[in-house]
């Protein structure tokens, strides 16, 4: 049964590198390759800490402990991404449970993924071995840390199966991914700013004291323990270590159990809506239409996270990201950058509701409602923008002294927010990909048979976005270098030159949507099939 | 573009007026010339004729992949034809889309709507969009949750209803405008008993004031017992259409007459026996 299920998995992997075409199997070849690469650095790096073999364990202990948590998380994260066997499918067919769990528990350890953990553990392993004699127990050691981390995934991936089927369980996992965000975000800048303090050290050391009772990191102590004769706590390690194991097993199987044999509701716990915006709006010109699509742009965009959370991380990158590129009084030149993605919120306008598309279809045929849509979705993504551009410049401003910049900053922001919007819509329109409806990551934005063509359109919407800028960047680097006149003058017509972009976007949009609207629904449909 | 088997070629089609039934007092609700459609090599839709009188309750059916949602998304204007030409009380579909958008209502079958919006707001959303009014909109949007039984959840999310509230709500967007056609793509499939009960309710009421409804099934039973005429559909071609008695001829059910039509056959004697066997 055991070997049946590490076949299947194998199975599984190649005939999705099959399907892709020769590109697939080229992709599968490459990412055996990436992971035996990364996980041989990563475990070259860390057999050298034999040579620190004070420093070893408590490092290692911290690595385990974070290892585990990062297995933990991703199924929040990444959920259903990742290449596990779903046991659901398992669910008519009469195999014992502890069978079934053996079976998934040897699946699960087959793939990119774990390969690279076992690589990369196993150079611990040796890290870890003050004595070649010591190398047998270290081994058992990493060998548990993996078996905890592939446990503990699938056993929470288990238990969330029917949240994470939900709405809500989706919300939560979207709340994760920009918590995760903003932790790298702030580690990155600690990381950047911090030097090799003692203060950094002794805390360093304290935490992997404490992380060295907790299961994953008591396996990393284990080896010194006994090569320094501390059998009592050795035994105890050992025992927190086995005991987690245990508990993992069994909360698996309770949670598989539990997957197997109960169907989550899928009208349970609905939200109450709180009201449409703009519910006096009625599309009757181009002005109304826009009016009337900014208020459900703006009321969808609030109640879906996945739309929310882009948002969420350009405010991030307007406000954080500044500081870690630059030290100059022009950083604020850098939230441009976050502009820009503001105003490729715009993107995929046609493709965001898969096929839900049909309703407008069928409710209208007229220039000036298409239009009216096209200025709707502008908006939507321009005013954040415009208020995230503001708000990052002016901090960037204050914070670094950059006052005598502030007119060619806000010039080049706000003509990027817009002119990426334009750039947007006419991929929108031009271009149009599926983007899968029933996604649960944000790692899952593209559709089998259409990667070319997302990869077609995100291309024309960053490149041209950026290639609309030049002519407002060129105002910048003037201001900066030969007059400030020039900056001025990029405050003002930096902003207006954009707008005639999207002024002629909107046209050109819109006439490619009457005159292709079925086809475009045929195409942003496919997503409803992932 | 793909040749099709008994199309009438690449001259214009005649107009509806000029079509089979010349007897009809009024024009059709729907006229449909030498539609066609293929996907890749396989023909879907082998350029169709088809009359639909005003006030009638028209089922179009076949079995699974005879081209019935094909047919349907190409009337509606979501799927463009490689042939042929379609008219909505005289109104060209794919050359007067603006007017004839305002004369349908369309419920698809297995398409989403805003999962995100309520299905009020859904509603009131799509009545604005079609340029109702808003009080107009309000009130029909109150009155059409109210008699579809939608009252209780019309503040929930749409991505939380269940098959039935769905169609029901779709069905209640159709409806809005108060469009003198309904195209309607297996409007009871996977629908409770009850929510099918009220939707049945309100077609009737629907025909009964003078309108057109077109739908499609693969529920024999539920055409016999509801429309008063029907077209079979095999294969991308409409081998059979009228009223109901006529395409029923002397069979003792539409659906035994369906069956003859579409050429399909018993269980041969003897066959599956191991099916009747205890043994494994």
């Amino acid at each position: 049964m055991v070997a049946l299920f590490a076949g299947l998995k194998l199975r599984l992997i190649r005939n999705r590198a099959m399907n892709r075409g020769g590109l697939g199997i080229l992709w599968l070849i490459l990412g055996v390759l990436a992971a035996i690469v990364v996980g041989g650095l990563v475990g070259l790096g860390f057999a050298t800490l034999r040579a620190a073999p004070d420093a070893a364990p408590l490092g290692l202990a911290s690595f385990f402990f974070s290892l585990l948590l990062a297995w933990m998380v991703m199924p929040l994260v990444a959920f259903g991404v990742d290449e596990t066997v779903d046991p659901r499918r398992f669910a008519l067919l009469p195999i014992p449970l502890g069978r079934l769990q053996r079976g998934l528990l040897v699946s699960s350890l087959v793939g990119y993924l774990p390969l690279a953990n076992a690589i990369a553990l196993t150079g611990a392993a040796i890290g870890l071995s003050r004595s070649w004699s010591l190398l047998p127990v270290a081994l058992a050691c990493v060998l548990g840390v993996l078996l905890m981390c592939v446990i503990g995934s699938r056993a929470l991936a288990a238990s969330m199966a029917s949240l994470m089927g939900s709405r809500r369980g989706r919300d939560l996992g979207m709340a994760v991914t920009f918590a995760l965000f903003v932790v790298y975000v702030v580690l990155s800048g600690a990381a950047g700013g911090a030097r090799a303090g003692s203060f950094a050290d002794s805390l360093a050391g304290s935490v992997g004291r404490v992380l060295g009772w907790t299961p994953p990191g008591a396996l990393a102590v284990i080896p010194s323990d006994l090569d320094e004769g501390r059998w009592l706590s050795a035994a105890v390690r050992a025992l927190i270590a086995v005991a987690f194991l245990v508990a993992l097993w069994v909360w698996w199987g309770r949670a598989l159990h539990k997957s197997l044999t109960t169907i989550g509701s899928t009208t349970e716990a609905s939200a109450v809506a709180g009201g449409l915006m703009d519910a006096d709006a009625v599309a009757t010109d181009t002005r109304s239409t826009a009016q009337l699509m900014v208020g459900r742009d703006a009321t969808m965009t609030w109640r879906d996270p996945m739309r929310r959370l882009p948002l969420l991380m350009i405010v991030m990158l307007a406000v954080g990201w500044p500081f870690l590129v630059t030290g100059s009084e022009r950083s604020g030149y850098a939230v441009a950058f976050a502009g820009a993605m503001a105003g490729m919120q715009a993107a995929t306008s046609y493709a965001t509701e898969g096929s839900g598309l049909w309703l407008h279809l069928v409710a209208f045929a007229d220039r000036a409602r298409a239009r009216g849509e096209l200025w709707g979705h502008a908006i939507a993504a321009i005013v954040p923008g415009l208020v995230i551009s503001l708000v990052g410049v002016l901090i960037q401003v204050v914070v670094r002294d950059g006052w005598s910049h502030l007119p060619g900053m806000l010039g080049l922001c706000f003509g990027a927010v817009i002119a990426s919007t334009a750039a947007a819509l006419f991929a929108s329109a031009y271009v149009p990909y599926a983007v899968p409806q029933s996604r649960t990551s944000l790692f899952a934005s593209r559709v089998p048979g259409q990667g070319g063509r997302a990869f077609a359109a995100s291309l024309m919407t960053m490149l041209g976005g950026a290639a609309l800028c030049i002519p407002v960047i060129v105002l910048v680097v003037l201001g900066e270098t030969v007059d400030s006149m020039y900056a001025w003058a990029t405050l003002v017509l930096g902003p207006l030159y954009a707008l005639v972009l999207l002024w002629f976007s909107v046209r050109f949009s819109a006439e490619r949507y009457l005159s292709r609207a079925p086809e475009i629904l045929q195409t942003v449909s496919a997503g409803d099939r992932v | 573009m793909t040749e099709y088997a008994g199309a009438p070629g690449p001259t214009p089609h005649p107009p509806p007026q000029a079509a089979p039934q010349k007897a009809a007092p009024t024009p059709p609700a729907l006229a449909i010339r030498g539609l066609g459609k293929a996907f890749g090599g396989r023909v879907a839709v082998n350029g169709i004729n088809l009359d639909v009188p005003a006030g009638s309750f028209y089922g179009l059916v076949g079995p699974n992949g005879a081209g019935k949602t094909t047919t349907l998304s190409m009337v509606t204007g979501l799927l463009r034809p490689d042939q042929g030409q379609v008219w909505v009380h005289d109104v060209d579909v794919w050359a007067d889309p603006v007017a004839a958008k305002k004369a349908i209502g369309v419920l698809p079958d297995g398409l989403r709507l805003f999962e995100r919006l309520s299905g009020a707001e859904l509603l009131s959303y799509l009545g604005r969009l079609r340029g109702i009014p808003t009080e107009v909109v309000t009130q029909r949007s109150g009155e059409l949750l109210d008699v579809l039984d939608l009252t209780g959840a019309g503040d929930k999310l749409v991505a939380d209803y269940s098959t039935g509230m769905r169609k029901k709500i779709t069905l209640a967007a159709a409806l809005l405008h108060s469009p003198p056609l309904l195209l309607l793509d297996e409007p009871l499939e996977a629908v409770d008993p009850v929510s099918a009960r009220i939707i049945r309710e309100v077609l009737h009421s629907y025909v009964r004031g003078g309108r057109t409804v077109v739908l499609s099934s693969h529920v024999m039973d539920l055409v016999e017992d509801n429309c008063t005429h029907v077209a079979v559909l095999n294969e991308g071609n409409i081998v059979a259409a009228g009223p109901l008695a006529q395409v029923r001829g002397d069979a003792a059910s539409l659906d035994d007459a369906f069956f003859h039509i579409v050429g399909g056959r018993d269980i041969a004697e003897g066959g599956l026996e191991w099916l009747r066997s205890s043994q494994d």
